[in-house]
């Protein structure tokens, strides 16, 4: 686990200028939602991803807010027209307050 | 605690008893200890431990502040997901939003709603005007068989909305 890297992005291998492409993003995180019986003891605190950010260049593109609702090791997938040379760069925060940033080149 | 109190007798120990018999047999106890409980003391997460759960949430509550009174149409958007989820904690999903960015308007959010789940509202969501595309995968968690909906709103304010059924198994909710 420990060389397993946290966070991950993976653009399609060739694109051309203005294709739109797939995105893909993940995080390892346990998104424990607060309702896992602890033992006897009561129930394993909230701990999860709430808000996804996404940022291509400067402009953030697109930003999820989630509940407790998703899956352990979130991975989420979406669309982007790919109009400019920039990096894109996806920010995971979570509810301890601790910010992933994991960014890749797009090139065109 | 446990760590750092056997850490010091060890160094005691050690600087103390020198090579005596007894001070080998307590340095190597020490180490022991500190292997078994350190360890065990780690892995207790005790500050992660809460003594209720999360408040739940109507799917009236999470509902109405986000439609503000308007009806969706059933159009548009594609809400694919398995008819039965074998495991609630990791149910697959996938939206799409036809033509999003044709003509003026485009999506400006994206809202997923799983009707029985203690807080039915998964997630909210904005978008830039000039993605190409709405096509998302993502996976959930369902604490039971439910309604599940996918609600995208345009630029104008016009709502589209898909619904499904999903049968869960195993509730993903613990």
């Amino acid at each position: 686990m420990a060389s397993r890297r946290k966070t991950a992005i993976r653009l399609p291998r060739k694109y051309a200028k203005d294709e739109v492409i797939e995105v893909k993003t993940r995080i390892i995180h346990p998104n424990h939602n607060g309702r896992m019986a602890y033992k006897d003891q009561g129930y394993i605190a909230e701990y999860y991803v709430w808000k996804i950010e996404i940022f291509y260049g400067d402009e953030s593109i697109i930003t999820v807010s989630a509940s407790a609702a998703l899956s352990q090791n979130p991975y989420f997938t979406f669309m982007l027209r790919a109009t400019h040379s920039a990096p894109l760069r996806v920010v995971w925060v979570d509810t301890q307050g601790d910010q992933y940033t994991e960014s890749v080149d797009v090139v065109v | 605690m446990n760590w750092l109190m056997n850490t010091r007798l060890f160094t005691e120990t050690l600087s103390k008893a020198a090579l005596t018999r007894r001070g080998l047999l307590r340095s190597a106890a020490a180490i022991g200890a500190t292997l078994v409980f350190g360890k065990v003391a780690r892995s207790e997460p005790e500050d992660l431990i809460a003594d209720q759960p999360p408040p739940e949430y109507t799917l009236e509550e999470r509902l109405q502040p986000i439609l503000a009174g308007r009806e969706p149409r059933e159009d548009r958007v594609t809400l694919e997901m398995p008819a039965y989820a074998e495991d609630g904690a990791v149910v697959p999903l996938r939206i799409k939003v036809d033509d999003p960015f044709l003509g003026s308007g485009y999506v400006k959010s994206l809202y997923l709603f799983v009707d029985n789940n203690p807080d039915p509202l998964i997630f909210t969501s904005k978008l830039a005007p000039d993605l190409g595309s709405v096509d998302w995968k993502l996976k959930i968690r369902m604490r039971e068989s439910s309604m599940v909906r996918a609600i995208a709103e345009m630029d104008n304010g016009d709502l589209f909305m898909d619904t499904t059924e999903v049968e869960v198994s195993i509730s993903g909710c613990g």
